[in-house]
């Protein structure tokens, strides 16, 4: 799935967790447990879960401080060893947003990678990002998404090593 | 429980898998099938709205499907129909070297109750709505 079309933007991040890839798939696809450990996470609404197919509205705090609430709907595949993802309703500025993660266990970690895929919805997007100088409308949403991906698996890696799940 | 359909028809793989992918071409070759809506099409995930005409009147379901050219379409219902715990399910298009493609549809469902009874008549009753739906898909095609 990490290889879908008719995406102008996209990105993969990776990260090593020395867990069984088992126990990292789990933490991800056990999103009711979410507010427990990950800090910026305030609450979720869990709307469907049959265990391969979920949906649910994600409350989590913005970098202003400000609460945001993101829909989500997932298909969670053990077998295949990934769980996909897709924003029904993104942020105005995109378009279309979805991503995913892989885990392969090698050398005794969990590599998991993550990846991102969008369109943008240009005229949002250049009015609430202007190109400047230094980075244009697209690289300063990238930059946005990658900061958020790195996060989320920076702080996976150390609730998961630390044995706090 | 798992219940399957399937059916031939002849044409070229892409436009039969297309007939199935295009939600706004439903309304045109299911009579039962009064209104779709879109709400999120990325041309790989769909979220959309469908009002079906059922016996005990209109009734606007919501799917989400992933759509995997040209061999795989998968559904769900985040709100199940009533009595259903969960509803999924695929077409899968398989093609044969004539220009014939093979079209199987598969349903995958619980009902909230234990009562295989009524699970056995439920089914009987999807085959039945699948088969229908599968001919319908075959006529317009094939008659196009």
């Amino acid at each position: 799935m990490s290889d879908i079309k008719g995406f102008k933007y996209g990105f993969e991040e990776e990260i090593a967790i020395k867990r069984p890839w088992l126990d990292v798939y789990s933490a991800l696809h056990n999103l009711k447990a979410w507010p427990e450990y990950l800090p910026h996470v305030k609450k979720i609404d869990l709307i469907y879960d049959d265990g391969h197919y979920q949906e649910f509205r994600m409350h989590v705090t913005s970098t202003n401080g400000d609460i945001l609430s993101v829909r989500s709907i997932r298909k969670c595949d053990q077998n295949s060893k990934e769980i996909q993802f897709f924003q029904p309703e993104p942020p105005e500025y995109l378009k279309h947003h979805c991503g995913g993660w892989r885990f392969v266990e090698k050398d005794g970690a969990c590599h998991v990678t993550t990846y991102h895929k969008w369109n943008l919805k240009n005229e949002i997007a250049e009015d609430e990002f202007p190109s400047n100088e230094k980075e244009s409308t697209a690289e300063q949403v990238e930059k946005i998404l990658k900061n958020h991906a790195k996060l989320a698996l920076s702080t996976w890696k150390v609730i998961l090593e630390e044995g706090i799940l | 429980m798992i219940i399957s359909e399937t059916i031939s028809i002849q044409g070229d793989l892409k436009d039969i898998y297309g007939a199935f992918c295009d939600l706004t071409l439903w309304t045109k070759i299911l009579p039962d099938i009064k209104n779709a809506e879109i709400l999120y099409d990325d041309h790989i995930h769909q979220e959309f709205l469908m009002t079906v005409e059922r016996p005990a009147g209109l009734e606007t379901i919501r799917g989400v499907r992933y759509c995997h050219p040209f061999h795989t379409l998968e559904v769900f219902h985040p709100v199940p129909p009533p009595g259903v715990k969960y509803m999924r399910g695929k077409w899968h298009f398989i093609p044969d070297n004539q220009d014939i493609v093979d079209v199987i549809a598969t349903r995958d469902f619980e009902l909230i109750t234990n009562n295989p009874a009524a699970e056995n008549e439920f089914a009987e009753k999807l085959k039945n709505y699948l088969k229908t739906n599968l001919n319908l898909f075959k006529a317009a095609i094939e008659n196009k």
